[in-house]
């Protein structure tokens, strides 16, 4: 206190300089609560859920439908961590240390590879046909076709080409993922605004600068927004790919998860979905910040 | 050509600069693939140093004349001519203000005032360059929020980085096209005095879009009445008030705005109802 004191004595307005300071301890605890107050609700919410979960599924009684929550922690555990491998009480359990780990680079490998492929083919190709009439014209038949198909009807062809291997997942991840980008890369080209371009034009842009510099930044966002359609349909994409290919071992999360349904381990079926459920929310909430930093004057006039 | 007695609209007025001979223009609907004429056998000259303000109903080819002026449009019959020499494309020399503001929202203000200097070769250095910038985004009252983004600006200060943008180059012509229609009044008024003040000190000639007859009256040398589409010079009115008029506060009290303003509502109102019966 004697230090606050010190420079208001400088001063003739000594009581005006110290109201400040008292109203910033007593906004300080607003303050905290306004900081913390979303992450406490989670958190408690979270809670009460798990709780919930723990208290349902042992009044259901039935572990193979519904683990307990605890049951699937454990699961969760043992499936990354690893350290609870003679606690399975079945000779061939899936449940092996780090299975979940191991599945879920599995599924990671062929996902990432699948989405870069679409992104790098899909860029170029939204902008193609978005820039290009004859392009366009010739292109998008296919592209509107293909985005309105069903995608997994496309399966018993592409494994009599692909096999059941790894080909044929990414060849669906890319099926599935691809077309968002197309659309979104292409949408963004055709709906720049006129009156930017004439400007840009009046202001003696050519061609390439205008596309450079007008068409480009404006199509941005649209990009941002397909790849984060991408992603999620991509993900649709590998585990679906997951469960019709069948691996004997080690086919990735999608394949883990069918597995340990059908020989009723619950617990592991519970632990590897929810794996599944944090990888998405991850991904989407990572893109999300993505889109405010890289295009903040989208964020605002949306809201 | 005029109705009204002629003041010291004639004394500002230059040499020819931009010239609109039988001109016919149009432009594409590209989604009816059809070709649709906005203005028809145009006749109009505007003089180096002059005000020239175009009114009519909306869709009867203000927008298209400008944009042959600037270059963005090539006339199908007749002859536009800027300095005697054929418009054919965009110029440094020929400048625009845009409707809704078309300021670039991934650039700051100080980028969209930067934007003419890139693409055209302005034999500045760079820190002429950023001087011209500054002391432009000074004249708008920008100053501030140079690195400011558009989004994070009302529309009335957009509009001055569009101002800027415009004249930072100091173009000989300054086309703008409704400028100020999106803007409300009190904003709409500012501006228009501002505008005023720039072109004044700069010595600019301005060929200036609008469906308001005030705002017409308020900024023009000269107004040309156009008809509905497809448009034509349907009369050309000389304002006679004299300069400043905005800077002074209440121009519609002048003894001739009255006058002014009713001769003017009179072609108007004609080609807005006459636009209505042939869309009916």
């Amino acid at each position: 206190m004697t230090d606050q004191m010190s420079p208001n004595k400088t001063t003739d307005g000594s009581t005006i300089a110290s109201q400040p300071r008292l109203r910033d301890a007593q906004w300080n605890w607003e303050r905290i609560w306004r900081r913390v107050r979303y992450p406490v609700i989670t958190v408690i919410n979270l809670t009460i859920f798990a709780l919930l979960w723990e208290w349902g599924a042992s009044v259901y009684d039935n572990a193979n439908f519904i683990p307990t929550f605890s049951d699937m922690a454990s699961a969760f555990k043992i499936g990354w961590i690893g350290g609870g491998g003679d606690a399975t009480n079945e000779t061939f359990d899936l449940l092996q240390d780090r299975v979940i780990w191991t599945n879920f680079w599995v599924t990671i490998r062929v996902y990432a590879v699948g989405l870069i492929a679409s992104i790098i083919v899909g860029i170029p190709l939204g902008l193609w046909m978005g820039g290009s009439k004859w392009a366009d014209a010739i292109l998008s038949p296919y592209v509107w076709t293909f985005s309105s198909l069903p995608r997994i009807a496309l399966f018993p062809i592409l494994v009599l080409f692909l096999g059941l291997g790894d080909e044929i997942k990414y060849a669906l991840v890319i099926l599935t993922a691809i077309f968002p980008v197309i659309i979104n890369t292409w949408a963004g080209v055709k709906t720049t605004e006129q009156s930017l371009i004439n400007a840009a034009r009046v202001f003696g842009a050519n061609r390439r600068q205008i596309y450079q510099k007008v068409v480009l930044p404006y199509t941005l966002p649209f990009v941002v927004s397909g790849i984060q359609l991408a992603l999620s349909r991509g993900l649709v994409g590998v585990v679906i790919a997951e469960f019709l290919t069948g691996a004997s071992k080690d086919g990735g999360l999608g394949w883990l998860i069918f597995r340990a349904a059908r020989g009723f381990n619950g617990a592991l079926t519970y632990a590897a979905l929810m794996s599944l459920a944090i990888l998405a929310l991850v991904l989407v909430q990572g893109t999300r910040s993505m889109e405010a930093k890289i295009a903040p004057w989208r964020q605002v006039s949306k809201t | 050509m005029s109705t009204q007695p002629t003041v010291n609209g004639d004394e500002r007025r230059g040499a020819p600069l931009v010239v609109a001979e039988n001109m016919t223009v149009g432009y594409e609907l590209e989604r009816e693939r059809k070709l649709l004429t906005a203005l028809t056998d145009i006749n109009l000259t505007i003089h180096e140093g002059e005000f020239m303000v175009l009114v009519g109903p909306s869709g009867c080819g203000k927008t298209t004349f400008i944009n042959a002026v600037a270059g963005l449009l090539r006339p199908w019959e007749g002859t536009i001519t800027y300095e005697g020499k054929p418009i054919k494309g965009t110029s440094k020399d020929r400048s625009m203000v845009f409707q809704d503001y078309a300021v670039m929202p991934w650039r700051t203000v100080e980028q969209n005032v930067r934007m003419p200097f890139e693409f055209r070769d302005s034999g500045l250095s760079d820190s002429q360059i950023s001087a011209a910038i500054q002391s432009m985004i000074e004249n708008v009252g920008l100053e501030g929020f140079e690195q400011s983004y558009p989004h994070e600006l009302s529309g009335g200060m957009r509009q001055r980085v569009g101002i800027a943008r415009a004249m930072v180059t100091q173009p000989k012509l300054l086309l703008a096209d409704e400028p100020f229609g999106a803007l409300d009044a009190m904003t709409r008024e500012v501006l228009q005095g501002q505008l005023e003040t720039l072109v004044m000190d700069a010595g600019q000639t301005v060929i200036f879009i609008t469906h308001s007859i005030d705002e017409a009256i308020s900024l023009g040398d000269r107004i040309a009445v156009i008809s509905h589409r497809p448009g034509t010079v349907r009369e050309i009115v000389d304002v006679g008030i004299a300069r400043p008029r905005l800077a002074e506060g209440e121009i519609t009290r002048h003894p001739e705005y009255g006058a002014l303003r009713e001769h003017l509502w009179g072609l108007v109102k004609d080609e807005a109802l006459g636009a209505k019966g042939a869309v009916a």
